[in-house]
């Protein structure tokens, strides 16, 4: 299962965390801290996965912003999570239109509905965009109101 | 969209702040600073909900940037109960952020959950359902698991589908909430679902579900899984389920791994998936996308892991070396992995990929390395473990993550273990493995290691035993580790102590080295218990002579504060004294037919027990010829034959742990009455060459005859010991070892010999008898003669190798057992006695005796009923073994003197075959009944005399004690 999805930026800034597994604020804090400087560590060429305390790590980074995935170590395909992660990136860009690292920070909610609409219970529940921007559309409408 | 137009001038100056910050110091100046206002500001009463919202967005960054926000997390909660749907929404998602599942909080948010499960709003069920998955605890699973389950048929597809994968984190909570049948009734009406997102999300469900194991309930399901994965690649999803217009990637790899699952080692379901794994093989392998790859290696590792065929077998190795021969890492990745999946089907499709295997080895990427490592560690085999393993050990030395080193060391002992070339190399390679893994040495790395040792060790004998103690030894010259110290004190206690029985100089080179390491620094207080178990596995040498200083050194522990190291010196200390004496004494006799359980085995075999019979077939197959098989072997040996086994060292290592099981079923059993035949022996030939062939675990020497010896000596006496009652004999008598003598040609032997030398390179003999006996346990030990019929083999009769073998470190009971079992034999003498009259019925002491050709050239009859035997040593060591009517008796008697001893046989007109010292063994036979009588006599000066009469006939053994009272005692 998918442990945790991490937005981090080039200077280890976090911008978006959801754990589907507790941990506290501190544990939180070192692990992404030792995450982002991994693969901060590592070049373009090098591939993009990784073992890190028990976790599978699957990470992309799109501009300065690193997406990070953790999973369990027996989760067994990488590329389709490191695609699952092209498809988030592509279901914010449709909902913001150019989506950039400010937009999550304005709209950190929204970038949670949209994962929490994604994957549940740490598993892939829907890949399907219209699906998934259709419950925050109607949250749009009702903060309209 | 950026722009952050919708948030107060404060929230967006806040977030605007954060992301112009350029170090950790500045971001958490600006938090601490928020912190602070936000408490204030929290105090204000009447807070539109709107600034309650961007209070908790506020409270979101803190948390997430790594302060505490708790103070705020009850306002999410109140949020949560908020009429408009986005606030409420964020208020779930606050909660979810912040609070652990084991908060009590949480429970306030059982009530608003059931009511918004149970709204008819169905934006507000979507929402609760979003937030039972994420809050829900064991605590109040059965609250909310009724109206979860009632969501299951609602119009919705959203909510069908997410109430699906909450019923799923229900059963993990708590598996009585929802029957199994319950269970698969709902998750088979998911799949049925016309919606394809709720069918996707039962595909999770049933996934878990394989995984736990409930692998056969849902293999009628295959066809449907199957179907549904065509309908996908045939583009009958919408379009919106495509990604890069590729239909439902996420979904064919989900069901694809669903059908690997179902179809692992079961042709039958796999015949059904092949088609339709080809055809999505096929179409995945057209795209040139990453997706296209992912379920492409998806394929792969299904086609691995069901049943597998041949074409499709193929077809994944050509898109594995697709993957391999790209220049994408992400590629090579998957591709070293795919044939980690193929490689433990077939071998042959990592050879063309050898190259691009060692590439990745040197890549700069360690993430590649990392999973190459473990295709190394997938194909390793004979011809290329040491290669392989030179390269792990080169990852172990230069690697500094510890998970890393911790799997390569695993790794480099198991592939060892299993491939290693020969010994040396395997104890090199596990020297430098522990050298540079020492911290990953644990009781499980060293009692495999140790048994491994020893395993070997009781394979090859002294040559294996001598290498390791000179390489042991020599490692104690340098400074170590104690993990590595532990390993070296075993081998030097358990194998050198063995080893170097019989020579004192270099017993005592290794005791002081093992003293020494006593005065280094040692890392805990353990390892002086492991120096001390070592020495005085030392010390139960026969040829230790440094008892004064190990005296003192337990002595001085006796002391120890550490109650190990105390226990152990006391228990060492006093053994010593029984070593002592063990090794004092003369008379230690045991019986390694174990006659003591003749009567009861009698007992059971007229309550209608079966005779024991160790499988003919065996036996018959071994000895080639059925006919020949059974037959007795009557003394055609020469002396010679019988010699050359016996070396200095027989006896002393008795106590060798043993693997002589495999010939067991050689043996033909004494109880065996179809296998007795009457036959007169055939001669050596075939005998000598029936261990040969069977005898697989048996030692070979450098000279053939004297092979066979062993090997029937080992056989026979593991077949008594196990058996107790030895009447009927066939030809695997029992041959005591005596002084070696020149080695007898044969020609057949010759041949048989480079066989098993091939199987068993440097086998040695003098090692594998002892070892052999020994195994049987304690009590069925030690294949004592009733007189040691050559001086070197007194010490046969000395157990002080017991005492050596049984200082197990860990395990320090034996101890006791060791003891006891030298007089449970004496314990048994007097049932001995009483039980005669029931001795075994299917003796045939005419027949036999008749065959005897050794006693065939006995004199004209004497006084009684009793001749003289003209018979030499080994012949009545033989007889011995067959004859297995053994009265034992300690008399208090007149006889003080050899003298003595000998008019007493001659009232009874038998004669002496040998003496010495105050033993002597004497024969004669019953004129009469032609049948056998062998008297062994230990004579005292104080008059107590140690009776042991083996006979053919029990009446003679009877007659002959009843005579030997009333004349002397």
């Amino acid at each position: 299962m998918i442990n945790f999805i991490l937005m981090v930026n080039k200077q280890g800034q976090t911008r978006l965390a959801q754990y589907f597994q507790f941990l506290s604020v501190k544990e939180r804090m070192t692990l992404e801290g030792e995450l982002i400087r991994k693969c901060l560590s590592r070049n373009e060429t090098q591939c993009s996965f990784l073992e890190h305390r028990g976790y599978k790590i699957i990470y992309r980074r799109y501009a300065s912003l690193y997406f990070i995935i953790g999973m369990d170590l027996e989760e067994e395909n990488e590329m389709a999570y490191l695609e699952f992660i092209h498809n988030l990136v592509e279901t914010l860009d449709k909902y913001f239109e150019n989506v950039c690292e400010l937009d999550i920070m304005f709209n950190i909610e929204k970038a949670h509905y949209i994962l929490e609409e994604m994957v549940m219970n740490g598993q892939i529940v829907e890949t399907n965009k219209t699906q998934i921007l259709a419950p925050i559309h109607v949250l749009d409408k009702a903060k309209d109101e | 969209m950026s722009s952050g137009s919708h948030l107060s001038k404060e929230l967006h100056d806040l977030i605007k702040s954060i992301g112009e910050t350029r170090s950790k110091q500045e971001e958490d100046k600006i938090i601490i600073k928020e912190v602070q206002q936000l408490k204030t500001k929290l105090n204000e009463k009447n807070m539109p909900s709107k600034k309650v919202k961007e209070m908790l967005i506020r409270a979101i960054y803190i948390e997430m940037l790594g302060h505490d926000a708790s103070f705020v997390h009850i306002n999410a909660i109140h949020l949560t109960q908020s009429k408009n749907l986005a606030q409420k929404r964020l208020g779930y998602l606050c909660c979810s952020l912040f609070l652990d599942n084991n908060s009590e909080l949480l429970i306030l948010l059982v009530a608003t959950l059931q009511k918004d499960l149970a709204s008819t709003n169905v934006h507000i069920v979507v929402n609760a359902l979003t937030a039972v998955g994420k809050l829900i605890s064991k605590t109040f699973v059965n609250a909310l698991t009724e109206p979860v389950l009632k969501l299951l048929t609602h119009n919705t597809d959203i909510v069908r589908k997410k109430a699906l994968m909450v019923m799923q984190i229900i059963r993990q909570l708590n598996q009585d909430c929802i029957t199994e049948q319950d269970y698969d009734d709902r998750i088979r009406r998911g799949i049925q679902d016309k919606e394809p997102s709720v069918m996707g999300a039962a595909f999770n469900l049933y996934h878990e579900e394989l995984k736990k194991g409930a692998v056969n309930k849902y293999k009628p399901l295959t066809g449907t899984f199957v179907s549904m994965l065509k309908q996908i690649i045939e583009h009958k999803l919408h379009k919106d389920y495509d990604y890069h217009r590729f239909p439902g990637p996420w979904l064919q790899i989900k069901l694809l791994q669903i059908l690997t699952l179902l179809g692992a080692n079961d042709l039958k379901v796999s015949e059904q998936i092949y088609e339709v794994l080809g055809s999505t093989l096929r179409r995945a392998d057209d795209t040139t996308i990453n997706i296209g790859y992912a379920v492409t290696y998806q394929c792969v590792k299904c086609i691995s892991g069901i049943y597998p065929q041949q074409g499709l077998l193929e077809q994944a190795a050509n898109s594995v070396s697709r993957f391999l021969k790209s220049d994408n890492n992400n590629l090579k990745y998957l591709g070293i992995n795919a044939l980690t999946q193929i490689v433990q089907i077939s071998q042959k499709y990592v050879l063309e990929h050898q190259m691009t295997i060692v590439d990745c080895l040197e890549s700069n990427d360690d993430t590649l390395k990392k999973e190459t490592l473990e295709l190394l560690f997938k194909m390793t085999n004979e011809q290329n473990c040491e290669i392989i393993i030179q390269k792990l050990i080169h990852f172990l030395k230069t690697s500094s993550d510890s998970n890393f080193k911790k799997d390569l060391f695993v790794k480099i002992s198991l592939l060892n273990e299993k491939h290693a070339p020969t010994q040396e190399w395997f104890i090199k390679t596990a020297n430098t493995l522990f050298e540079f893994g020492s911290e990953f040495i644990d009781n499980d790395v060293r009692n495999n290691f140790f048994k491994l040792l020893i395993d070997n060790f009781n394979d090859i004998g002294t040559e294996f035993g001598e290498f390791i103690t000179d390489i042991y030894s020599d490692l104690l010259k340098n400074d170590l580790q104690d993990n590595i110290l532990k390993i070296v004190c075993w081998v030097i206690g358990e194998i050198g102590s063995q080893i170097y029985d019989q020579n004192p100089n270099k017993l005592n080179e290794l005791t002081q080295l093992v003293i020494m390491k006593l005065d280094s620094q040692l890392e805990s207080e353990t390892t002086i218990s492991w120096i001390l178990t070592c020495l005085a596995k030392l010390q139960s040498a026969r040829a230790f002579q440094m008892f004064d200083q190990t005296r003192a050194i337990f002595q001085k522990y006796m002391q120890s504060k550490n109650l190990d190291c105390q226990q152990r010196a006391i228990d060492f200390f006093t053994l010593a004294k029984f070593n002592a004496a063990l090794k004092g004494s003369q008379y230690i006799t045991i019986d390694p037919k174990m006659s003591f359980l003749d009567a009861y085995v009698q007992q059971e075999r007229l309550r209608g027990a079966q005779p024991y019979n160790p499988s003919l077939q065996v036996k018959a197959a071994a000895l080639g010829s059925a006919a020949e098989a059974p037959s007795l072997n009557f003394g055609p040996y020469s002396d010679n034959k019988y010699g050359g086994v016996k070396t200095g060292t027989f006896g002393v290592e008795e106590n060798k742990t043993t693997n002589q099981n495999s010939s067991v079923p050689t043996i033909t059993g004494p109880w065996d009455d179809t296998g007795y035949n009457q036959k007169q022996p055939p001669v050596a030939k075939p005998v000598i060459a029936a261990p040969m062939a069977i005898g697989s675990t048996v030692g070979i020497s450098s000279n053939g005859s004297n092979q066979t010896t062993t090997t029937k000596t080992t056989m026979q006496s593991m077949g008594s010991g196990q058996m107790g009652v030895n009447t009927n004999q066939t030809q695997n008598n029992y041959i005591p070892p005596v002084k070696p003598l020149p080695p007898k040609e044969d020609p057949n032997l010759k041949e048989k010999q480079k066989l098993a030398n091939q199987l068993f390179p440097s086998l040695s003999q003098t090692q594998q008898q002892p070892q052999q006996t020994q195994k049987k346990g304690i009590t069925a030990m030690a294949t004592q003669k009733p007189m040691n019929t050559n001086p070197t083999l007194v010490p046969q009769s000395k157990p002080p190798a017991q005492v050596n073998n049984l200082l197990e470190i860990d395990d320090p009971l034996p101890i006791q057992q060791s003891v006891s079992s030298v007089p449970q034999v004496y314990v048994q003498q007097p049932q001995i006695i009483t039980q005669k009259t029931v001795v075994p019925q299917q003796l045939q002491p005419q027949q036999q005796w008749s065959q005897s050709p050794p006693l065939q050239t006995f004199s004209q009859q004497q006084i009684k009923s009793y001749i003289p035997a003209n018979i030499n040593v080994d012949q009545y060591e033989q007889l011995w073994e067959r004859n297995q009517n053994i009265k034992e008796v300690t008399l208090q008697s007149k006889i003080k003197s050899e003298q003595d001893f000998k008019k007493m046989i001659q009232t009874i007109n038998i004669n002496v075959i040998d003496v010495i010292e105050q033993e002597i063994i004497c024969a004669g036979a019953n004129a009469e009944s032609k049948s056998c009588v062998l008297l062994y006599g230990c004579y005292n000066q104080n008059g107590s005399l140690d009776l042991k009469i083996n006979s053919t006939d029990p009446k003679d053994g009877e007659y002959i004690l009843a005579l030997i009272k009333r004349q002397f005692c």
